[in-house]
């Protein structure tokens, strides 16, 4: 019989210091992540180099938890793999130095994994044999998160090619700077979800950025400005001054973090269900555009921004009207998390 | 008894591997790339070309700052990393202790060791060193140079943070700057080993960086 192969999968690519162990590539059995979204939700986003000296605090306790979760010694480990790139570079320098410390200290075999191919092949993980997704190559993915909104075809887990990218900020990055815009907290894709549910999505008529363009790439810059323009505009209308306004001092050279007082809650409901909307619609356009083009059926979500209720309804819907095949990762393997990195290690070794 | 040291706090980055107090191999590495890059392979190599097997280093060494806060990280993620794999226990000293503690033997007075922070700023520790003996006399500290001297009109200067700042020194007095700024594993392990016979170590949960600044509020 077939020796069981179990890897431990390092990942550090940006605030979550997150460990698990696989077995054989798809079953988790573990899973450890430890956020640091209350250490950096005063400043309204992260701050890399907290981020990593965070890391370097927790990371040795995360590894204890992952291995007790999944109840096997650090010497049942076959080999290590740990998350290169892309990511923030001082965070990713914790993850990689202490994955190589380790791996040479039990003297295993040490794998650098992309860390964006692994949000795609996270539709691959299950925690019960029962739950094993039914899922076969080739296939759009569509990885959408707080760094990335891209589009990528994957034939294989070790072939991955990428055929649409964001030109400017990623559709997360829009969901943080809206939420700063309004007050909302950090991160702003799971507050703008919730709150979407309550607001109109039809109310404001935002731009919906290259949705019609031939490529399979993405711009929410302007989005994001078209959102800001929003607020100035109903501050305006509302009230001469504003209180975080100088006399001498207009709307518009106030701070993304500076324009939101004074917001009647349900205009607030409703400029975010609209905002999020537009950036669906932009995401669900494209992603079924590139699967006819390359004349695939089958489409996954990936990366943090595929936990968005709204994202998996409206995908859904449009991949039931072309007859395509949906995946979605569960919800603790959309965000960052070891099981990916380990799990796609497994098809290099 | 076998260790290793290592140092990634300034380049070159370098590290030993010693057998007691005395060095068995050293490597100076150059380049810019992440250190743990280098540290990996060359380690492996080093242990692989002195026939020493990972699991017979009994404990590590590892320069923890201040200085570099990229070579900071890299290299106290590597040690941790390192130390957890073979459940051995890290030695912490500091990138000041190990450059004053270069000179034992040529010295004999009171030094400030400096590494630069930038913009005239730098870390910096108080020492004295009679007879090969080194005392700390004050705790690690950041602060402009200017300052610094202003209350230290008698000490000898050693580390990057007089050299590189050496003709603004200058400007400020008569001060002796020993050219000797490389921080180096071997002094570091042979504290190292020291501190491991007092007992003075930590695990790879406890053992913590010396940043001494606060990281730069620069939101991604």
């Amino acid at each position: 019989m077939k020796k069981d192969i179990l890897i431990l999968g390092i990942e550090t690519s940006c605030d979550d210091t997150a460990i698990s162990v696989v077995q054989n590539g798809e079953l988790v059995l573990s899973n450890i992540i430890s956020s640091q979204a209350k250490f950096h939700e005063k400043y309204g986003g992260f701050v890399p180099e907290v981020a990593a000296r965070k890391h370097i605090e927790t990371i040795t306790f995360v590894l204890d938890e992952a291995l007790s979760e999944a109840k096997v010694n650090l010497e049942e480990i076959d080999t290590i793999a740990v998350t290169k790139l892309p990511g923030l570079q001082p965070s990713l320098v914790v993850g990689i130095g202490f994955a190589k410390g380790l791996a040479l200290g039990l003297g295993i075999p040490l794998l650098e994994i992309n860390h964006l191919e692994a949000h795609i092949y996270a539709n691959h993980l299950y925690r019960k044999i029962e739950d094993k997704p039914d899922l076969k190559y080739p296939y759009v993915g569509l990885l959408v998160s707080g760094g990335h909104s891209e589009l990528w075809l994957a034939n294989s887990p070790t072939s991955h090619k990428l055929i649409g990218s964001t030109r400017d900020d990623s559709s997360g990055e829009a969901f943080d700077k809206v939420a700063r815009m309004l007050g909302l907290g950090f991160p702003g894709g799971p507050i703008i979800d919730k709150m979407s549910q309550d607001g109109d999505e039809m109310a404001i008529n935002f731009p919906r950025p290259m949705i019609d363009s031939p490529d399979f790439d993405f711009s929410f810059s302007g989005l994001k400005t078209a959102v800001r323009n929003e607020i100035i505009k109903y501050n305006e209308g509302k009230s001469e001054t504003h209180p975080n306004a100088r006399s001498d001092q207009k709307l518009s050279d106030l701070k993304d973090s500076e324009i939101h007082k004074e917001i009647d809650n349900n205009w607030k409901l409703d400029i975010v269900a609209s905002f999020q909307e537009a950036v669906i619609d932009v995401l669900v356009s494209k992603t079924i555009r590139a699967t006819q083009d390359l004349g695939l059926s089958t489409i996954v979500l990936g990366g943090g921004v595929s936990a968005n209720s709204r994202l998996r309804e409206m995908m859904g819907r449009k991949a039931h009207e072309n007859g395509f095949e949906l995946y979605y990762p569960n919800i603790e393997f959309c965000f960052d998390n070891g099981a990916m990195i380990a799990g796609l290690g497994y098809w290099y070794l | 008894m076998l260790h290793l040291a290592i140092q990634t706090v300034e380049k070159p980055d370098n590290f030993c591997l010693m057998d007691d107090d005395k060095v068995i191999f050293q490597k100076f590495i150059d380049g810019t790339d992440f250190s743990s890059d280098s540290l990996f392979s060359q380690i492996s190599k080093a242990l692989g070309e002195n026939k020493i097997e990972a699991n017979e280093i009994e404990f590590v060494t590892c320069v923890v700052g201040p200085g570099s806060f990229t070579g900071i990280k890299s290299g106290l993620s590597f040690a941790k990393g390192f130390a957890y794999g073979l459940k051995i226990p890290i030695v912490s000293i500091s990138s000041l202790e190990a450059l004053a503690f270069s000179v034992r033997n040529d010295f004999n007075g009171d030094l400030m060791a400096m590494i630069d922070a930038r913009n005239k700023r730098v870390y910096a520790q108080g020492f004295r060193i009679i007879d090969s003996k080194l005392q700390e006399k004050s705790d690690i500290f950041v602060d402009e140079i200017e300052k610094i001297l202003k209350s230290h009109k008698k000490v000898s200067l050693i580390g990057s943070g007089a050299i590189v700042n050496s003709e603004f020194i200058k400007s400020l007095g008569d001060y002796e700057i020993i050219q000797e700024s490389i921080i180096d594993s071997a002094n570091a392990g042979i504290l190292g080993f020291g501190k491991f016979k007092r007992k003075e170590y930590f695990d790879a949960h406890s053992i913590k960086p010396i940043f001494i600044s606060e990281p730069k509020i620069t939101l991604n």
